[in-house]
């Protein structure tokens, strides 16, 4: 009777199974990567609302040339194409030869920056130091210290901060230079910001989706920065170009609330959702936006982040060997 | 020990109640009397000796019967596929390693129907995309305690059913995905679980066939939205919707393994073959695993190992042998 009790059991716990669909798979063929694809963005993308872009009828408009496709050149390049009416470069389809991307948020606007140009006796010159990542430099006659930070990726400590900061103690005031930096880790956005705040500021929120849904959203969810316990409490100036982009455009951001902190330059790139991947069955990854960003009033920061004082680079003063967006910076800062 | 408490009750005393101060409050002014030490220390020398040997005496191999901790040991390689939507909503596949140990004690030798059961697993995977173009990597802690009833319903039929109760850590690991390269899993689960054993005995040595079933009945796991980031989560500490009540509607599983436990030489070797499968489902995504492999290990009571030649007493009780 024991025996029968166990094996009926047993037999329910198996029928049981059939509670849980089976993940939805799409065949490997053009079309199934295309409808993977497509799914994959419909119900993950954060900015469809915002952006009001009509995902349907981009559908109507690609599906029927994926028969025409006769390779997989072909094909990724009509999948990056769809892929860039999101108008978002924190969207990007990996291939095995070619990764799409969606480039205008920057190359339709001027450059701004110039590598070769910081590298000027008057700026950061041959002797400059660097630390986490940070390459520095006392300039003006020695009344400013310069920071060229150009990877979120790259990391620091506050040992380094602390050694910088040390370095510039005669300095009046500080910039820290953004320009092309492409973004990397919000942590170190945020840690970095922290350098320049008296007091724990909420600076950000973040929410993420919660359904398929084009506006199924968690509640925002608040971002702290902390205060450092070093500080520089004196004047300091953020340069940005539109390819401060990312976690650039959070730190951006939270320094546009800093006590004592001025933005100079062009707009940031933006990138204010935070991306993360999937996968389609041919083996290519999609990066995509899934985590939209608002800055302390709640406002998207997708588009990017205005600056204080806008400046554009000079093409004279670049001929001459100036940087007008860190000579602006100066002159602001020498007042 | 009868002979003991007559000792003690000839001062005068209650035995029952106290008998070690009474011991003390015994022999004490005698030995401040006398000062003789060297006497008293042979005497306390002499009374611990008579105790001991007492007790021995008292005690036959077949009146005192302990129970023995029957440990197995064992290696496993499995097939895997594996689904993790956080990740990759393609199916991985790929081998897994592990290494498990386990321990069964009957909780009390003069009752043989109630044991108690732990076991201890680790296992790392490796698997590849359909396309081999990307990988994931995993590793897996687990462990689980509970209790069998023992029943013999025919002949050297031997049935068990009890309650595990089990802890399961484990991360996966995407290394090419951005702010989502890794998934952990977290669950804790009451499990139902059942044994049924088969003894063969032969002229030589005694065959243990066994067919052991496991599924999760209730707990909680731990599963993040699916455009939730870790960011988020840990850094923000956003854990709505993280974890879950789980059940049969959200959380299924079988593992069963069937084994083979033969004694040769010096040792008894285990063999056996495993089928889990798992599926899971929480904030619209489905988790699956299903794994199938071999299971080669060694098996031992503790007091010594149980090979063919080298048999326990009949008064030491296993719970994994006859």
């Amino acid at each position: 009777m024991n025996k029968l009790k166990f094996i009926i059991l047993i037999t329910c716990c198996s029928s049981l199974f059939s509670c849980i669909d089976e993940p939805k798979e799409y065949a490997n063929t053009y079309q199934g990567n295309f409808d993977a694809l497509w799914n994959i963005m419909d119900t993950r993308y954060c900015y469809f609302d915002y952006k009001k872009i009509d995902w349907d009828s981009v559908y109507t408009v690609y599906q029927p040339k994926v028969t025409k496709t006769s390779n997989d050149e072909d094909f990724f390049e009509l999948m990056g194409n769809m892929l860039n009416e999101l108008k978002d470069g924190h969207v990007n389809l990996y291939s095995n030869f070619d990764i799409s991307r969606y480039w205008k948020w920057y190359t339709d606007y001027p450059s701004n920056f110039s590598s070769s140009l910081i590298k000027k006796d008057r700026y950061l010159g041959d002797n400059y130091r660097i630390a986490g990542g940070m390459k520095y430099q006392i300039i003006d006659n020695g009344k400013i210290g310069y920071i060229y930070y150009g990877d979120f990726s790259n990391t620091f400590t506050n040992d380094n901060v602390k050694f910088i900061f040390e370095y510039f103690k005669n300095c009046k005031a500080l910039i820290i230079d953004v320009r092309d930096n492409g973004g990397g880790y919000l942590s170190y956005a945020d840690m970095l910001a922290g350098y320049f705040f008296t007091k724990n500021t909420i600076t950000n929120y973040i929410c993420h989706k919660t359904g398929d849904g084009h506006s199924d959203f968690s509640q925002p969810k608040a971002i702290t920065t902390n205060a450092s316990g070093i500080q520089w409490q004196r004047p300091v100036a953020v340069l940005t170009n539109r390819m401060s982009f990312s976690a650039t455009n959070a730190f951006v951001s939270k320094m546009k609330i800093a006590p004592k902190a001025i933005i100079i330059g062009d707009k940031t790139g933006g990138g204010g959702g935070m991306p993360l991947s999937s996968e389609i069955p041919i083996g290519w990854m999609v990066r995509f936006s899934t985590s939209p960003m608002f800055d302390s009033g709640m406002k998207q920061i997708e588009w990017g982040i205005d600056p204080d004082v806008k400046v554009d680079m000079d093409i004279t003063d670049e001929s001459n060997g100036y940087d007008t967006i860190i000579e602006k910076a100066i002159s602001i800062l020498d007042e | 020990m009868k002979h003991a408490c007559s000792a003690i009750s000839a001062c005068g005393k209650q035995p029952d109640k106290k008998p070690f101060v009474h011991l003390t409050e015994c022999f004490m002014p005698q030995l401040r009397n006398t000062h003789t030490t060297l006497m008293s220390k042979i005497l306390l020398l002499g009374l611990a000796f008579w105790f001991f040997v007492a007790s021995l005496c008292a005690q036959t191999p077949d009146s005192v019967k302990w129970a023995l901790t029957t440990t197995t040991k064992s290696y496993n390689m499995s097939s895997v596929i594996i689904n993790d939507p956080y990740l990759s909503p393609l199916k991985y596949s790929g081998i897994t390693l592990g290494y498990t140990t386990d321990f069964q004690r009957f909780l009390s030798p003069y009752k043989p129907d109630l044991s108690t059961y732990s076991r201890f697993n680790v296992a790392l995977g490796a698997t590849t995309n359909e396309a081999a173009t990307a990988n994931i990597t995993f590793y897996d802690l687990n462990y689980s305690w509970g209790m069998y009833y023992h029943i013999k319903p025919l002949g050297r039929l031997y049935l068990m059913a009890g309650g595990l109760l089990d802890t399961d850590m484990g991360i996966k690991i995407k290394s090419d995905n951005v702010n989502n390269p890794y998934s952990f899993d977290f669950s804790t689960n009451l499990n139902f679980s059942g044994i049924a054993r088969y003894y063969i005995i032969t002229r030589k040595r005694t065959i243990r066939l066994q067919l052991a079933v496991q599924t999760p009945v209730m707990g909680c796991m731990f599963v993040p939205r699916n455009g939730e980031s870790y960011y988020e989560i840990l850094q923000l500490g956003n854990y709505d919707n993280t974890f879950h009540f789980s059940s049969f509607h959200n959380r299924l599983g079988l593992t069963r393994t069937f084994s083979i436990d033969l004694p040769l030489r010096f040792t008894t070797w285990h063999f056996g073959i495993s089928y889990n499968t798992l599926r899971y489902k929480a904030n619209d995504m489905v988790y699956t695993k299903d794994e199938s492999g071999i299971v080669i290990g060694y098996t031992y009571d503790f007091y010594k190992f149980s090979g063919r030649k080298h048999k326990a007493p009949k008064n030491f009780i296993s719970a994994g042998y006859l």
